[in-house]
């Protein structure tokens, strides 16, 4: 008898861990990550969609001071720290009834009509990183880089749920940076 | 079920826009010379748009002839939308859509013509003087002097800048928005410290002392308002009495030239008019002729005017009548400064 109780409590551990898990993967998924800006507003954005096109998870930031294609790196090169608020630097992950375009949903002068959102989280506090490390440098006229973008103690909320994270990689890309 | 479809249908009844109301305004999109001109209407929920990619649009540069687009793909098209909820303008050109905002009908055109025409309707130099009076019941001088209803013949200092985009309408180095304020708040004619009928902001020679305005800048710095060789309070560009001896500068003008600068009894080097006494109080000053330098700032208002004609819209809308839709007028003022 006790045994049985043992399993069965097992088995409800294993349960309650995998539901974790399950959300997990509902806000990480792989897919390229890909940007776009609207330099007269300094506003960026840093997305990825998934292979279904189906849900996305996007950076969104202004900023006078951030280049997103850079003609020097400084040595020193530390990484670009945004803080989350409520207004202009918000991480969003969001799922659609029907498959969007990213490239032609994020910084369209005039929005896409038929996107349905059919879930959405936000997160308005913690921070994301954006750093660059030498990728190769071979050429020194010519040196790619590769960028990093890494979500900080984060709290995505939704209707009725909370995920908080510690570490969330939004994703990298590379970049090469051609001395002007 | 059925009332879904048939509104996904395209079945909208909308014969006409009306957004006369509203605001025209204008946004950049993110891509290169990408611009769109929306107007909302914030009590009906909808708003009509036009975005359109020109290499030669600015919203500052007058354009010659119209600018003439032709509407034909999803970079180039009239758009008119209503929604479930209020927009703002950082509807457009966002860089992530609102998840509030649901689009519930929508009008798309397929074909079209878009006009723009770029012009200048204001200038000013906003020295405080009305560039053309409208109120003839207010007994204020307007910049049209020879009152011939024509602004840009009347350039009382002759500097190449009509007066009503002068800033120094009398190139004495003194702006006319400082000359033209007189003490009195209750006296709403200008300032006229000689009293010769012509007001300091036209006058040459504003304390009538024979000594040119622009002249009394005994440092040279470009500034007559600074200098004030009795400390009598009165800077000497409009103090009769320069030195506050009891003889008027005009009056020390000894060979009588009009100009009491010469005039040096004593050979101390200070000419009379600054001179109290013939002990060596005072450094000799500059007496050349000083040229104007103030650089000139003219408030200019470029309107943008839009329309766009022959729209055909995609889907069944038969019912629509509004096949030319003016979107009015935006106005953008900018300073323009030259350089003296």
């Amino acid at each position: 008898m006790y045994r049985y109780i043992y399993l069965l409590i097992i088995i409800l551990t294993i349960t309650g861990c995998s539901e974790g898990d399950i959300i997990d993967v509902s806000i990480n998924f792989d897919g390229e990550l890909q940007n776009c800006s609207n330099d007269i507003d300094n506003t960026f954005v840093f997305y990825k969609v998934d292979a279904d096109n189906k849900r996305t998870l996007s950076l969104s930031f202004t900023s006078t001071t951030y280049d997103s294609t850079p003609d020097s790196i400084s040595t020193d090169n530390e990484p670009t720290v945004i803080t989350l608020d409520e207004t202009d630097n918000i991480l969003i992950y969001r799922e659609f009834e029907t498959a969007i375009n990213g490239s032609t949903y994020f910084c369209a002068s005039v929005p896409p009509s038929m996107n349905e959102i059919s879930e959405e989280y936000t997160s308005t506090d913690g921070t994301a990183e954006i750093s660059l490390e030498v990728f190769n440098d071979d050429d020194p006229n010519n040196i790619v880089y590769q960028r990093t973008i890494t979500l900080k103690n984060i709290t995505f909320i939704g209707d009725d749920i909370e995920i908080r994270r510690e570490e969330l990689l939004l994703g990298s890309d590379t970049q090469v940076v051609i001395p002007q | 079920m059925l009332t879904v479809v048939s509104c996904d249908d395209g079945d909208i009844i909308v014969t006409s826009f009306e957004f006369d109301d509203s605001t025209l305004e204008l946004c950049r999109g993110s891509l290169l010379n990408e611009f769109v001109f929306f107007k909302i209407n914030t009590t009906t929920n909808e708003a009509i748009s036009y975005n359109f990619t020109s290499p030669i649009y600015n919203d500052t540069t007058v354009t010659d002839t119209p600018i003439l687009i032709d509407l034909e793909n999803d970079d180039n098209q009239l758009v008119y939308r209503q929604f479930n909820n209020t927009v703002t303008s950082d509807y457009y050109c966002n860089t992530i859509p609102d998840s509030d905002i649901t689009v519930t009908e929508e009008l798309i055109s397929i074909s079209g013509e878009a006009s723009i025409i770029v012009e200048i309707v204001d200038e000013d130099d906003n020295d405080g003087v009305l560039a053309i009076n409208e109120d003839v019941t207010v007994n204020v001088e307007d910049e049209d002097i020879n009152g011939d209803g024509d602004l840009e013949n009347d350039d009382t200092d002759n500097d190449g800048i009509p007066n009503y985009k002068d800033q120094d309408d009398d190139n004495d180095n003194v702006l006319t928005s400082v000359e033209i304020p007189n003490n009195d708040v209750t006296d709403e004619s200008f300032l006229d410290t000689d009293e010769d009928g012509t007001p300091n902001y036209l006058d040459e020679d504003d304390d009538g002392d024979g000594i040119k305005t622009i002249n009394e800048d005994l440092d040279n710095d470009g500034s007559p308002r600074d200098d004030d060789s009795d400390n009598d309070g009165i800077p000497n560009y409009l103090d009769n009495d320069d030195d506050n001896d009891g003889i008027l500068t005009i009056d020390e003008d000894i060979n009588q030239i009009n100009d009491a600068r010469d005039d040096d009894t004593d050979d101390d080097g200070i000419p009379d008019y600054l001179d109290t006494n013939s002990d060596n109080d005072e450094a000799p000053s500059f007496t050349g002729e000083v040229s104007s330098s103030l650089d000139n700032t003219v408030i200019t208002t470029f309107r943008t005017t839009l329309t766009v004609n022959n729209i055909l819209f995609g889907g069944s809308n038969d019912q629509f009548t509004d096949e030319d839709f003016s979107f009015g007028f935006r106005d953008q003022e900018i300073s323009i400064t030259t350089p003296k």
